[in-house]
C-alpha cells in the first residue's frame, strides 16, 4: 500500500458474507489509512445510496472534490439541497452572510422542483447572472441542471453546521431516505459518518409511514407522541413489521399517543447507534427537518443522555453547506 | 415477563457501573426467578433453578471459566474446573430478559456485520462489554455454525486469551478420529498449561463416567417423554434442553437435572400453568420444532404450543443422544461423538435424525425457523423442507430472529402458522 501510495482502502462485501467484515474492522484500525465498508448482493439495488457513501468517502480523501464546471460571474453563491421530499435553497454573498432561503416540495420531478425553487429566488430579486456558483448536494443532487459541482449531503450537512456552530461536533439528520451521523473535525471537515442500512427502518420515511398507518399527519404525529405519559414499546425495526405490530396494538387498546411515543423512541435509538458507530461525542447538532420535531429531539436526547443543539430551521443545514462550498470555489 | 425484564434491566445498569459484579448480580436474580417462574412446573422449576446456579458460580472470579460454543466438549474443560460458560446461550439468556438491544447496539458500534446472526453479534457485544469478566480460554468447535471461527476467535482476541479452535471433519473415519483426538491432546496440553493441572487421565474418566451416566439418563427420559402427555415443560423450554446438556456435559449436576426431569414425567402432578390441563388431549396436532427457537417470550407458543389444539412435541437438538464413551480411550470416544452430530456431515445424517424423532413422537407436521443471518438455517431449508415432505410430513418454514424480537414480526407468523394448521384439516 506504501509502495502504491494507497490514500483509502474501500471493502465491498457481499451481504451475508460475515467474513469480509471482520476484515474491515481490521483494516480500519489498523491500515493507517481511512476504510469505507460497503456492501451489496451481486447486483445494486439501492445505488443513491450506493454512491453518497462512495463520493461522501472521497470527498473525505480528497477536499475540494466534486465535479467542477465553469463559473457564472455573479456575487452570489447557491447551495441547492434536492431532498426526497423537499429541495432547499441557501443564497449567501462573499461574507457568508445569507440572503435568501427557499424550500419547495421535491415532488416527483427533481428537476422542476429545482426550477421552481430558483424561480423563487429570482421573485427575491436574484437571477442566474447574478450566482457566481451553484453546488447541489442532497438525494436528487445528480439531478440538479446548472450545478456547478456536486457534493454530497455528508459533507454539506458537515459544512453548515460547523459555520452554524463554529465548533466541531456531531450531526445527526433523519433524512427521509437516509438516516446519518456524522462527526466534524476541528478543521470543520468530516472525520467519519455512518448511514442506516438499506431499509428503512430509523429514517423519516418510517415515522411517515407510522403516521400514515394512524391516520394522522406528520405534525400532529409528533404532537400525540408529545402529550403521552408512557411509551408503548414499538419492537420492530423493519417498517412493514413495524407496521403490523402498530396494527395489533391499536387492536388490543393501546393508546395512540403511547403507540406514537414509542415509534419516536424506536427511531430515537436506532439513530443513536449510528453516532455510537462513529464514536459520537456532545456536542450534538441536529439537521434536517426532522429536527423540528421536538418529541424525535427529547428521545435523542434521553438516548444520547446530552443536549442536542437545534438551530431556527434546522432543513436548511445542507443548502447552507453546500452554499459555503459554492463559494469556497 | 414485565417484572422480570424490569429486575433484569435494573442489575445490568448496576453492573455496567460496577455497583455489582455478574456473580453478584445473577445471584439476586436467581432469588427473584423463583417469583418470575412461579407458574411453571416443579421439575421445570428445579431446572432453571440449576441452570441459574451454575452460571453465577461460573462467573464468580473465584473459578476459571471459559467462553465457548454450543457444542464444544465441556467435559474436558470441566476435568480442569474450568467452567464453560457457553455464549449462544448467554446471548439467548440476554434476549429472554429483554437485554438483547444493548449487546445488539454495542456490536453495531464495533462494525460487526448487521447482516451476521444476531447470537453472534451478541456475543460479541457481551465479549466488548466486560460483563462476563476475562476468561481463561475461549474455544469453539466447527461443528452446526460457520460464524463460531470468526466471532469466537475475535472474542479470544479482545479478551486476550488463547483461543481454542476443534475443526471436525465430516466422516468418521478411523483418519477423521485421529485427526479430532490430535486436536483434543493439544486442547488438553493447553488447559493443563493454563491451569498449572498436571496428570489428569484419572480426572478426565471420572468426567466420561459422569458422562455415560448423562447420556444414560437423557436417554431415558427421551422414551419417556416420546409418550408423556403432561403438560410440564412448555416446546421452548424442552427445546433449550440442548443447552445445558452439553455445557454441562462431565458434571454430576446434568446428571441430577435430567433425572429430574425423569421423576416428573413419571410422577409429577403439577402442571405448567400456561397450559390449562395437566394433560395435553389425545387429538391435538402434534408438531416437531427444527433448529432453533426464538429466546424470547413471543406469543407463538399459544397458536401452536397450548396443549389444547396443537402442541410442538419434540425438537431437533434437544432429542440428540449419544452412544457410551469407551472409558478405555476417552479422547477418541469424544471425537467420534462430536464427529457423529446429526448437525455434522451431509444433509442426509439430520434428516435422518429429524425422521427418526418425528416417528418416535408420532409427529405429523414440523416447523423449522430460519434465524436472521443464520446460513445454516437458510442455505438448507428448502433441501430439508422437501425431503421430510418426501417422508411424509408437513413442513412450513418461518423466518424471524430467534435473539432479535426487533426483527420478526409476530402478525407475519401468525398467519403463516394458522395457515400451516388449517391445512391439516385438508388433507
Ligand atoms: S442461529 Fe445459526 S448462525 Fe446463529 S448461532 Fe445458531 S447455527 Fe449459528
Amino acid at each position: 500500500m506504501e509502495n502504491e501510495g494507497i490514500a483509502g482502502i474501500v471493502v465491498n462485501a457481499i451481504k451475508f458474507c460475515d467474513f469480509h467484515h471482520f476484515d474491515y474492522r481490521y483494516l480500519k484500525e489498523h491500515a493507517g489509512v481511512p476504510a469505507l465498508m460497503i456492501e451489496h448482493e451481486l447486483e445494486v439495488n439501492s445505488e443513491g445510496q450506493l454512491m453518497t457513501r462512495l463520493e461522501a468517502f472521497f470527498e473525505g480523501l480528497k477536499k475540494n472534490a466534486g465535479i467542477k464546471a465553469k463559473a457564472g460571474s455573479g456575487k452570489y453563491f447557491v447551495g441547492l439541497d434536492s431532498g426526497s421530499h423537499a429541495t432547499k435553497l441557501v443564497c449567501i454573498d462573499g461574507n457568508k452572510n445569507i440572503v435568501a432561503r427557499h424550500i419547495v416540495p421535491t415532488g416527483t420531478s427533481v428537476k422542476r422542483s429545482v426550477g421552481e425553487v430558483l424561480k423563487e429566488l429570482e421573485g427575491a430579486g436574484i437571477a442566474r447572472k447574478d450566482v457566481k456558483r451553484i453546488v447541489a448536494t442532497g438525494y436528487g443532487r445528480n439531478n440538479v441542471e446548472g450545478a456547478d459541482e456536486i457534493i454530497t449531503e455528508i459533507s454539506c450537512h458537515a459544512a453548515g453546521a460547523y459555520h452554524l456552530l463554529g465548533k466541531p461536533a456531531t450531526v445527526i439528520d433523519i433524512g427521509g431516505q437516509d438516516s446519518k451521523a456524522i462527526k466534524i473535525g476541528e478543521d470543520g471537515t468530516v472525520r467519519s459518518f455512518a448511514m442506516n442500512d438499506k431499509c428503512a427502518a430509523g429514517t423519516g420515511r418510517f415515522l411517515e409511514v407510522m403516521a400514515a398507518k394512524m391516520d394522522v399527519g406528520l405534525d400532529e404525529f409528533a404532537k400525540l407522541a408529545m402529550r403521552a405519559r408512557n411509551t408503548v414499546p414499538v419492537s420492530s425495526m423493519c417498517s412493514v413489521f413495524a407496521e403490523s405490530e402498530v396494527i395489533s396494538l391499536v387492536a388490543a387498546g393501546a393508546s395512540k399517543d403511547e403507540i406514537a411515543k414509542g415509534i419516536h423512541s424506536a427511531i430515537a435509538e436506532r439513530t443513536v447507534s449510528l453516532a455510537r458507530r462513529i464514536n459520537g461525542a456532545p456536542p450534538y447538532y441536529m439537521a434536517g427537518g426532522v429536527a423540528k420535531n421536538k418529541c424525535l429531539v427529547s428521545e435523542l436526547k434521553r438516548c444520547l443522555n446530552s443536549d442536542i443543539e437545534v438551530v431556527e430551521e434546522p432543513q436548511f443545514t445542507g443548502a447552507l453547506g453546500a452554499a459555503l462550498f459554492a463559494l469556497k470555489g | 415477563m414485565r417484572a422480570k425484564k424490569y429486575v433484569a434491566k435494573k442489575l445490568y445498569r448496576s453492573v455496567s457501573k460496577g455497583g455489582l459484579t455478574f456473580h453478584g448480580a445473577s445471584r439476586l436474580f436467581r432469588m427473584c426467578d423463583a417469583y418470575f417462574s412461579r407458574k411453571k412446573s416443579p421439575a421445570a422449576r428445579c431446572g432453571n433453578r440449576a441452570l441459574l446456579k451454575y452460571i453465577s458460580e461460573a462467573t464468580s472470579s473465584e473459578v476459571k471459566g471459559a467462553w465457548t460454543s454450543i457444542l464444544f466438549p465441556a467435559e474436558i474443560l470441566h476435568t480442569f474446573d474450568i467452567h464453560p460458560i457457553t455464549l449462544e446461550v448467554m446471548s439467548g439468556m440476554f434476549s429472554s430478559i429483554g437485554l438483547s438491544p444493548m449487546f445488539l447496539g454495542m456490536a453495531e458500534e464495533m462494525d460487526v456485520p448487521p447482516a451476521m446472526c444476531s447470537f453472534h453479534r451478541m456475543l460479541m457485544g457481551i465479549s466488548k462489554s466486560g460483563i462476563l469478566g476475562t476468561p481463561a480460554v475461549v474455544g469453539s468447535t466447527s461443528l452446526l455454525c460457520d460464524g463460531n471461527l470468526k466471532t469466537f476467535a475475535e472474542a479470544a482476541k479482545e479478551q486476550r486469551v488463547p483461543f481454542i479452535f476443534i475443526d471436525i471433519p465430516y466422516e468418521e473415519s478411523a483418519d477423521g478420529i485421529d485427526y479430532v483426538k490430535g486436536q483434543l491432546k493439544d486442547a488438553m496440553k493447553a488447559l493443563s498449561e493454563a491451569t498449572g493441572v498436571k496428570g489428569y487421565t484419572e480426572r478426565l474418566r471420572r468426567m466420561l463416567e459422569n458422562a455415560n451416566r448423562a447420556f444414560a439418563a437423557l436417554r431415558r427420559f427421551y422414551d419417556l417423554y416420546c409418550v408423556n402427555r403432561k403438560n410440564l415443560f412448555r416446546a421452548h423450554e424442552v427445546a433449550n434442553f440442548a443447552f445445558p446438556n452439553h455445557f454441562l456435559l462431565g458434571r454430576k449436576e446434568l446428571v441430577r437435572m435430567v433425572e429430574r426431569r425423569c421423576r416428573g414425567v413419571r410422577s409429577d402432578t403439577k402442571r405448567d400453568r400456561f397450559f390449562s390441563e395437566m394433560y395435553t388431549g389425545e387429538k391435538v396436532r402434534r408438531l416437531m420444532w427444527l433448529h432453533i427457537v426464538p429466546q424470547y417470550d413471543t406469543p407463538i407458543w399459544k397458536i401452536i404450543d397450548n396443549g389444547g389444539t396443537s402442541r410442538v412435541v419434540c425438537d431437533e437438538y434437544s432429542t440428540v443422544l449419544y452412544d457410551d464413551y469407551d472409558l478405555s480411550d476417552p479422547l477418541g470416544s469424544i471425537a467420534a461423538r462430536l464427529i457423529k452430530h446429526p448437525s455434522n456431515g451431509p444433509l442426509e445424517r439430520r434428516i435422518e435424525h429429524i425422521v427418526k424423532v418425528a416417528r418416535d413422537f408420532n409427529v405429523e407436521g414440523m416447523i423449522h425457523y430460519s434465524s436472521w443471518g443464520c446460513h445454516q438455517a437458510s442455505g438448507n431449508v428448502s433441501i430439508l423442507g422437501r425431503e421430510l415432505e418426501a417422508a411424509g410430513f408437513k413442513f412450513l418454514n418461518i423466518n424471524g430472529d430467534a435473539a432479535d424480537q426487533r426483527n420478526s414480526s409476530f402478525e407475519q407468523h401468525r398467519t403463516r402458522l394458522e395457515a400451516f394448521l388449517e391445512s391439516y384439516g385438508q388433507k
